[in-house]
């Protein structure tokens, strides 16, 4: 008895392992990066697919990239339409990066994620990102790039990251869309005819694109929305005329609901200053004089850019979020009405902590 | 071949081995998908309602085990029976081994839905439970004790799968939970219902006491089990809290399998395929324990050859995965069968012992 389960069983596994559809990896294409634009003039949706050509020995050339374009009414069809371009079946499973068009994007990303947020192969730690112009155009496009175009991109994105970029990726995407008191951010890519490059963060009202941050105030977004390590900030010194560049800056970011009404950003901000001929740090008074003019500068732009969230009505610094943290019986619709006359002030506090190596 | 019907000492188990039936019979398909149910009731305070569930359990739990030993050690076809007679106990006894098979079925099906989802998207209910049923089946005829050396090892892959959630202590958000008590106690009260389904496998003693060598010292270790369990629901409930928020946590049919897509591996794009298949072991255990109570007692109230019990309940089963395809019958069953085990253990047993108490009051007069 024993011995005719144990055949049973052994049988069952031989005879069913055949049973389920394979993926070989040699039958397969994988999709490294999706790009979806909107086309108004047919009011449909232009999909590319961008799959590496990998060749039949180790040593061909990892750059080349077959790229599909299709398009189709509803953003699902695409990935058919792709299919019949292509003999082998197409694998999103190790999907780097969505991109989405300038266009699209303002009309509301809402269709597009909701495909995403149900295809089971697509994972959370990937990058979605909005595109200057097409995104077609952008993935189309030949770069000198060391890989292919899109591990490029996304290890631009992910080195970004540990520097001004606030951190996002597709769940902190659905993270902050769903969430309450929260808007949604995403890398800004731009490019040129040789380069494809960050050109800011693109500020979402919920699903759509509706404003942009560019590079030079990303540090002071990334410092209100979360602690840093190595992030660089160039201040321009208008008393002495002259630009010092604060390098491997490391801050924290406290919030405060000091009333119902008024919220408190506490920043303790720590950084290198390199000397140049303009600016000798020799005393303390210089430093403190440097120190004090830095933090006023950057206090300002702080609540120079939340008057400018608020005005806007987004919540990308998920402010919102915070002041259900602390309060009882939040209601969405009463924080409506008052994040935009909300009182958001800035304390900032800035220490220089060494200077550079030679005299 | 084993011998179900004494209990002697090569048939038994240590006491403290209950410590794993108990964890592992609870432990089966909700870990993954439970912190939605609690958090449509009471929102992110419902890690209060995790806390007050294993609390209600405990007290169960107690209430059970006293049950058993002041009957003499005896199971849950014997005590039914000195309490109700013969045909209202075989009655009882019926009800409950019909609940022990769906519990199997549930578990069984709730799975391959998984699989079906996550993974192989064409997969065949039909072959796979077949296969599931026939090394159910291996375990159930080997007796209990290859039972309990597959719920001992079950713990392991659980507790391995649970220190993956990591994840949400490095990325989450601690002010998702706060402010702490902004449900109030009805909504926190609520959220205990759909949490039951997560912590049921305590009924099963009543079947398994006979086997148990010195059951009495066996209560802690069933008490213990128990709140290691309510341990890692509530650790497990924190971190998907911190790591979703509550407008996102309603959007996801298995939170646990969503935090693992992020997590990657040099050797391993994504982690819930993974998860997904260690968790299968997880699976089986509470299973093959239902399924060796559901024959065991079958057994007992019949008297029928054990082999043939458990053969003929694995023909019906298999029959009832080819014949039901739509999951939402099964999802049907399943919210049914949950508040069939919330009756059962905070109702049926605190009943039956008060109706033991009586009964023993009357006889001592």
């Amino acid at each position: 008895m024993r011995k005719l389960l144990v055949i049973i069983i052994l049988s069952m596994v031989l005879i069913l392992s055949g049973c389920i559809r394979t993926k070989i990896i040699d039958d397969i294409q994988l999709v490294l990066m999706n790009g979806y634009d909107w086309d108004p003039v047919n009011d449909s949706y232009i999909g590319t697919a961008v799959i590496p050509l990998y060749g039949n020995s180790e040593e061909s050339n990892l750059q080349d990239d077959v790229i599909y374009h299709a398009e189709s009414n509803t953003s699902q069809n695409i990935r058919n339409k792709i299919q019949t371009k292509t003999p082998y079946r197409i694998e999103t499973g190790k999907l780097l990066g969505i991109l989405i068009g300038e266009e699209l994007a303002k009309k509301g990303l809402e269709e597009i994620t909701l495909g995403i947020s149900e295809n089971q192969d697509i994972g959370r730690g990937l990058y979605l990102a909005v595109v200057k112009g097409e995104s077609s155009e952008l993935l189309s496009q030949d770069y000198k790039v060391e890989k292919n175009l899109p591990r490029y991109i996304n290890e631009l994105i992910e080195s970004n990251m540990e520097r001004n970029f606030p951190r996002t990726n597709l769940h902190q995407y659905f993270y902050s869309y769903y969430g309450e008191g929260m808007d949604p951010f995403l890398p800004l890519l731009a490019h040129t005819k040789t380069e494809v490059y960050l050109e800011g963060l693109a500020l979402l009202d919920g699903d759509k694109y509706v404003d942009s941050i560019s590079f030079d105030e990303l540090f002071i977004f990334k410092m209100l929305f979360e602690p840093n390590d190595s992030a660089s900030y160039q201040f321009n010194w208008k008393d002495k005329d002259t630009f010092v560049v604060v390098s491997a800056i490391s801050s924290t970011v406290d919030r405060e609901l000091t009333s119902k009404e008024k919220i408190n950003f506490k920043i303790d901000i720590k950084g290198t200053v390199t000397e140049s001929a303009d600016v000798k740090i020799d005393s303390f008074e210089v430093k403190g004089e440097l120190e004090k003019a830095i933090a006023e500068d950057l206090t300002k732009k702080a609540e120079d850019l939340i008057a400018r969230l608020q005005k806007e009505n987004i919540d990308p610094l998920r402010i919102g979020a915070f002041h259900k943290s602390q309060t009882r019986d939040w209601k969405k619709k009463e924080w409506d009405e008052l994040y935009p006359t909300m009182n958001i002030e800035t304390e900032l506090e800035f220490k220089i902590d060494q200077s550079n190596i030679t005299e | 071949m084993p011998n179900h019907a004494n209990s002697d000492i090569t048939q038994q188990v240590s006491p403290f081995l209950i410590f794993f039936i108990i964890h592992a019979s609870q432990v089966g398909e909700g870990v993954l998908s439970f912190e939605r149910f609690i958090a449509e009731k009471a929102g992110y305070d419902s890690w209060i309602s995790i806390l007050l569930t294993g609390i209600i359990f405990s007290i169960a739990i107690f209430l059970i085990c006293k049950l058993s030993i002041r009957n003499n050690g005896e199971d849950l076809i014997a005590i039914h029976q000195s309490l109700f007679g013969k045909y209202i106990g075989g009655f009882f006894s019926l009800f409950f081994i019909a609940y022990f098979f769906l519990i199997t079925m549930t578990v069984i099906r709730s799975y391959i839905e998984i699989i079906q989802v996550w993974i192989f998207p064409d997969l065949s209910v039909f072959l796979f439970s077949l296969i599931i049923f026939i090394l159910l089946l291996y375990y159930v005829l080997g007796g209990l004790r290859i039972v309990v050396g597959l719920l001992f090892f079950s713990i392991f892959t659980t507790t391995f799968l649970f220190s993956f959630k990591y994840v949400a202590f490095t990325n989450g958000y601690f002010s998702n939970l706060l402010p702490i008590m902004d449900h109030s106690f009805t909504e926190i009260l609520q959220a205990v219902e759909p949490m039951t389904y997560s912590f049921l496998g305590p009924e099963l003693i009543l079947v398994y006491a006979p086997f148990i060598h010195q059951f009495q010292k066996g209560i802690k270790w069933a008490i213990i089990g128990n709140l290691f369990t309510m341990l890692v629901y509530f650790l497990s409930a924190f971190a998907i809290f911190l790591y979703f928020n509550e407008q996102q946590l309603l959007q996801l049919s298995w939170p646990t399998l969503h935090m693992w897509k992020v997590i990657d591996l040099p050797f391993i794009e994504r982690f819930e395929y993974v998860g997904i298949t260690l968790h299968f072991i997880a699976i089986i255990s509470t299973a093959a324990i239902y399924y060796w109570a559901c024959t065991q007692s079958l057994f007992r109230l019949t008297g029928l050859s054990f082999k043939k019990i458990a053969t003929a309940i694995l023909i019906i089963s298999i029959g009832f995965s080819f014949f039901i395809h739509d999951f939402l019958v099964v999802e049907f069953i399943m919210q049914k069968i949950s508040k069939v085990g919330f009756y059962i253990i905070v109702a049926y047993f605190p009943i039956l012992f008060l109706w033991q108490s009586i009964l023993l009051g009357v006889k001592k007069k």
